[in-house]
């Protein structure tokens, strides 16, 4: 037992162990993770922007369409111009986004009334928005877009340019509304390069670009638009967003509309509001003087024109002139008219011939002049006494002389209305004076005292009559309240009366009771075995 | 010169701790489990085995993430390593120490003990025994601290639940770490204790 035996002789070869496929079994796992993880990975790509405001290293995400496609890796300044280098790690999946013509940005939070108001950027930070490139060339280096695109994703739709002479309170995102829906957005606002006017974008998604055609007209939704007229106060609004952000709304014009038309269905004139988006054009301008005697306060620059009552023009200037001739002064009101807002009228003028030239218009207004036609500043409005002019037919005036060849024209005037009515009123003052007021109050005196007398007779002749037949009348009452009281005879007999029926009633209801179960009674008559009221137990 | 048990034949069960004579019995009279003899080269190879499998593993621990904290203001995963620096940075000494000592420290120690025993013995080295002896007692006590950061990690996503205000899911790299813990004891288990001194017979 002392010596070793031959168990104790080490095996000098080795043969691998079973446990050897575990560590290859981990080698084999790792391997893959490996070549895993390098096939996920994706493209690597820098965009430049002006600055990094909001990006964190590893924290910034790449969305598209909402999705995570990537990861801010590092932040660095530029080396050549100023602003920031964000390179950034793309998923695998989204190797699209590293091609030719994509856009990156950088979306912040952004408060606002519409709806796009990327308020899960508010909680989750700033991130980098991409719009892919349709091309198919691989590209690593971008120039971000310091402004989000307002069209994001290849939105099916319509871009329309509109010119304004201000832009208000629209901003890129602003609603388009189409009857009170909206249809669209204004995606950029820009001065026009002549510096005269904005040109806005906007953008109106398929299908309602259908909408859009060379009638259309638009206008500035913005704002309240209050107005007072012979159909009492109303007030248009597109929406309360529109109202607070600004908004564009557009509609077609109707059949019969003599407006301006739009040439290109892609360049509008965007209106200040609907009335201005729908006013008739106003055709050629005619440049008209008006010399006034009197003094002509009230009246304003801008102030209307009126034709018979329809409005045709506007107040140019006013200016003041003097002759020496006659040491006097007067003043001078130069007028645009535009006969085409005279409508029809205009149109038959047109067929005449008439409307053709300026000098035959000349003689028209000569030839309405001898029949009376006149201007006259009128009272627009009691309450602020703005003054407008008035071009009417006043046969009962004066013979002018009208100098047909006279340029620009010179209209005859009459009076101002405010001067006949301030007469009228003298008028009225004057037959008031003229009132025998006094032999007016001496009869009214008479025929008060006679009142009186007559209020006398009524106390004393007609009071006591009277009295009596109401005493009459409380009697007859007390009577009729002993006839219906309790205790009555009437009473009783309307108690035995009910409690008859009562019984009466009874009756006829167990004969129903028995005819229900008996319905062959009707014709055979009561059985003689059955009695009419169940007994059953 | 003195004779080991094992050149006499003689086996202690590994169960019950009867001791028998190989050569009467092939199973323990008393437990019935089956004998053998010491084998330090079988022990230590298969240790080894074990050990390059852990070493393997460590990798994807760390490179992986192990965590995934989403908040307000968006969710990262984080590292084993990442987590160190962040609580570094963020003033934690603490807490990115504890962490440091339980997924680097005391996995690399384990991993740097237990390679030189098994190098020795595999070499046949019979320098500093009792050195060695102590040197797995040490990786034996340890051991218990490795599962730190799995127990953390489980915890913290249990717990940390709060929809959308702040929410912890784990991610793949904890499961490698928890295969490096277990995979290492495995290591130390198999290595045989007993190795470290067979070199005597041998000088």
């Amino acid at each position: 037992m002392t010596e070793p035996r031959e168990l104790l002789v080490e095996r000098r070869r080795w043969r691998p162990q079973l446990v050897w496929v575990i560590p290859i079994l981990a080698a084999l796992l790792g391997a893959s993770l490996m070549v895993q993880s390098w096939r996920s990975k994706g493209p690597r790509i820098t965009i430049s922007f002006q600055s990094a405001d909001g990006l964190q290293v590893g924290k910034t995400l790449v969305k598209y369409r909402s999705i995570v496609i990537g990861r801010v890796s590092a932040l660095a300044l530029s080396s050549g111009e100023d602003g920031v280098d964000v390179t950034v790690d793309l998923d695998r999946s989204a190797a699209n986004a590293a091609t030719e013509g994509s856009h990156f940005w950088v979306q912040h939070p952004r408060f606002g009334i519409d709806s796009e108001a990327h308020l899960d950027s508010l909680l989750s930070g700033a991130y980098i928005g991409v719009e892919m490139g349709r091309s198919a060339k691989a590209q690593r280096n971008f120039v971000g877009l310091e402004e989000p695109p307002a069209l994001a994703h290849g939105h099916a739709g319509r871009l329309v340019t509109l010119r304004a002479d201000s832009l208000g309170s629209l901003q890129p995102g602003a609603p388009v509304y189409f009857r009170k829906i909206r249809v669209g957005r204004v995606t950029e606002t820009l001065l026009e390069a002549s510096h005269q006017g904005v040109q806005i974008r906007i953008f109106v998604d398929a299908p309602n670009d259908q909408l859009i055609s060379t009638r259309t007209r638009f206008w500035n939704a913005s704002g309240v638009d209050l107005s007072l007229n012979a159909d009492g106060l109303q007030l248009r609004t597109e929406s309360l967003a529109a109202v607070l952000s600004g908004g564009i709304a557009f509609e077609d014009a109707p059949a019969d509309f003599r407006g301006v038309e739009t040439q290109h269905a892609e360049d509008f004139t965007l209106y200040t509001n609907r009335g201005a988006a729908f006013a008739p054009a106003p055709g050629e301008a005619h440049l008209v003087r008006m010399r006034f005697k009197h003094a002509l306060r009230g009246l304003t620059i801008g102030a209307p024109v009126e034709m018979v009552g329809v409005e045709i023009g506007h107040v140019s200037g006013i200016d003041l002139e003097y002759s020496p001739k006659d040491q006097s002064f007067a003043v001078v009101v130069s007028a645009m008219l535009f006969p085409q807002l005279m409508g029809h009228a205009y149109e038959t003028l047109a067929a005449e011939g008439t409307a053709a030239s300026e000098d035959r218009m000349a003689v028209l207004i000569g030839r309405l002049v001898n029949r009376g036609l006149r201007v006259q500043p009128r009272l627009g409005s009691l309450l602020t006494g703005q003054l407008y002019l008035a071009i009417d037919f006043m046969p009962a005036s004066s013979r002018v002389t009208f100098d047909a060849s006279r340029r620009p024209l010179e209209l005859p005037t009459v009076d101002s209305a405010t001067g006949e009515l301030q007469l009228r009123v003298a008028s009225i003052a004057e037959k008031l004076d003229n009132m025998p007021l006094g032999s007016i109050g001496s009869h009214l005196d008479g025929s008060l005292s006679s009142l009186q007398a007559l209020l006398g007779h009524v106390d004393n002749d007609l009071l006591p009559p009277a009295t009596a037949t109401i005493m009459d009348a409380r009697a007859a009452l007390s009577t009729l309240r002993g006839t219906i009281s309790d205790d009555s005879p009437l009473h009783d007999k309307i108690d035995r009366t009910l409690e008859d029926t009562d019984a009466t009633l009874l009756e006829v209801r167990s004969l129903a009771g028995y005819l229900q179960r008996h319905p062959d009674a009707l014709l055979r008559g009561r059985r003689p075995d059955s009695k009419p009221v169940s007994a059953a137990p | 010169m003195i004779a080991r048990a094992s050149q006499l034949g003689i086996a202690r069960c590994r169960v019950c701790g009867q001791i028998e004579d190989m050569a009467a019995v092939a199973r323990c009279s008393r437990c019935g489990r089956r004998l053998r003899l010491p084998n330090p080269r079988t022990s230590a190879e298969r240790s080894l085995a074990w050990l390059i499998a852990a070493v393997i593993l460590y990798i994807p621990a760390n490179v992986l993430p192990v965590m995934y904290v989403s908040g307000i203001g968006g969710g990262a995963e984080s590292t084993i390593y990442g987590g160190i620096l962040e609580f570094w940075r963020s003033g934690s000494l603490g807490l990115a120490l504890l962490i440091f000592g339980a997924s680097v420290a005391v996995p690399i120690t384990k991993f740097v003990a237990l390679g030189l025993l098994i190098t020795t013995t595999l070499l046949n080295s019979s320098g500093a025994p009792a050195q060695r002896a102590r040197l797995y007692r040490f990786v034996e006590f340890i051991g218990y601290w490795s599962m730190l950061d799995v127990v953390v990690v489980a915890l913290t996503c249990r717990l940390v639940r709060f929809g959308s205000l702040a929410v912890a899911e784990p991610r793949p790299g904890i499961v490698f770490f928890c295969a490096v813990v277990i995979v290492t004891m495995i290591s130390a288990f198999s290595f045989d204790e007993r190795s470290i001194w067979a070199a005597r017979s041998h000088p």
